[in-house]
């Protein structure tokens, strides 16, 4: 005959509230002993993250993209994957993603030789960090004009801005 | 017949293997996320389900918890509460990435290490699938130790049969 062993249960609580209580003291003693602390709570807003890891701003407005958008001023850089960037992108971007950077990064030098460009890189979703972690390392090569279009495919196509499909132009 | 004895059931080779196994997850899981809270942070954030305020703390306790969890596990210490936390973690995890998968978000899981794999990410359902098999172990460790065939009580007394004297 099976039987519950309810008579666990209240060790099994207990037992779990300690842990937890332990864990947390030796997460909190190790964090306040570290080198490179970690704040117990954070801004993380898109915008004072990207403050945070640049000193200055990264992010751009969606009315300021679609004026340079309009004005072809900046180049445009979709950090999704070549399939969604073939299902519909930002009219005219060029497509590195994030995750094949290195096989991408010969297209993009090609195409946008001059470093003072204007450069807005967007990936989807407000979380997405694709872009914000291309838009880094393109400042870290040497495009200081780069800025981060949050959520950018989302907010592009809500605002009812130019977009198309297909895969990566090419060079 | 005598029943098995509580002990057997916990500690007979399949309940070992079980706590080894989830108890070296767990322990691998955590030692990355200590030494980078900043970037489990960021991971934690990007699953975009705890307020911002929660975030940090999470980031920082969570990976302690999971390695005291591998040790427990390992070495039978304190075990109801450990199985219970063990099976409550993954089944958060389950449906933080269930969540996510249905409303679109790839996340990347930050479960075992907290940098992406620039080689191409597995997909949610990858995880999905893994931490599955972490559960069908956490469940087999739960219905071992939660439910018994007979009355006695030296189960968590004893988790290894080889340091008890058997009675009869």
């Amino acid at each position: 005959m099976l039987r519950l062993r309810t008579e666990l249960f209240p060790r099994a609580l207990f037992q779990a509230a300690v842990v937890l209580m332990l864990a947390a003291l030796l997460a909190l003693g190790a964090n306040h002993f570290s080198a490179d602390p970690l704040p117990l709570t954070a801004d993380w807003s898109p915008a004072a993250r990207l403050k945070s890891a640049t000193g200055d701003s990264l992010v751009i407005p969606i009315e300021q993209a679609a004026a340079f958008h309009e004005s072809r001023e900046a180049v445009f850089v979709d950090a999704r994957s070549p399939e969604l960037f073939a299902e519909g992108h930002i009219a005219g971007a060029i497509n590195v993603p994030w995750e094949q950077v290195d096989d991408y990064l010969d297209v993009f030098l090609k195409q946008v030789p001059d470093a003072s460009s204007v450069v807005i890189v967007y990936c989807d979703g407000e979380g997405c960090s694709l872009s914000e972690q291309l838009a880094l390392m393109l400042r870290d090569m040497g495009y200081p004009n780069v800025k981060v279009l949050v959520n950018g495919w989302t907010v592009w196509r809500e605002h009812g801005y130019v977009v198309e499909a297909g895969s990566s132009h090419e060079a | 017949m005598r029943p098995e004895s509580n002990a057997a059931r916990w500690s007979g080779p399949a309940a070992l293997a079980a706590r080894l196994f989830l108890g070296g997850v767990f322990f691998y899981a955590s030692v990355d996320k200590i030494l980078n809270p900043a970037d489990f942070a960021l991971a934690v954030y990007n699953y975009q389900i705890l307020p911002d305020g929660l975030i940090n703390l999470t980031a920082l306790v969570m990976p302690w918890l999971e390695l005291l969890l591998g040790v427990s596990l390992v070495t039978g210490l304190w075990l109801p509460g450990m199985v219970l936390w063990s099976n409550g973690l993954l089944w958060v995890f389950f449906l933080a990435l269930l969540f996510n998968l249905f409303r679109g978000l790839d996340v990347h899981c930050g479960c075992f290490s907290t940098r992406p794999d620039p080689a191409g990410l597995p997909s949610i359902a990858w995880y999905l699938f893994r931490d599955l098999v972490f559960l069908v172990a956490g469940g087999f460790l739960s219905w071992r130790l939660f439910i018994t065939r007979c009355d006695h009580r030296e189960l968590v007394e004893h988790p290894f049969p080889w340091t008890m004297r058997h009675h009869d």
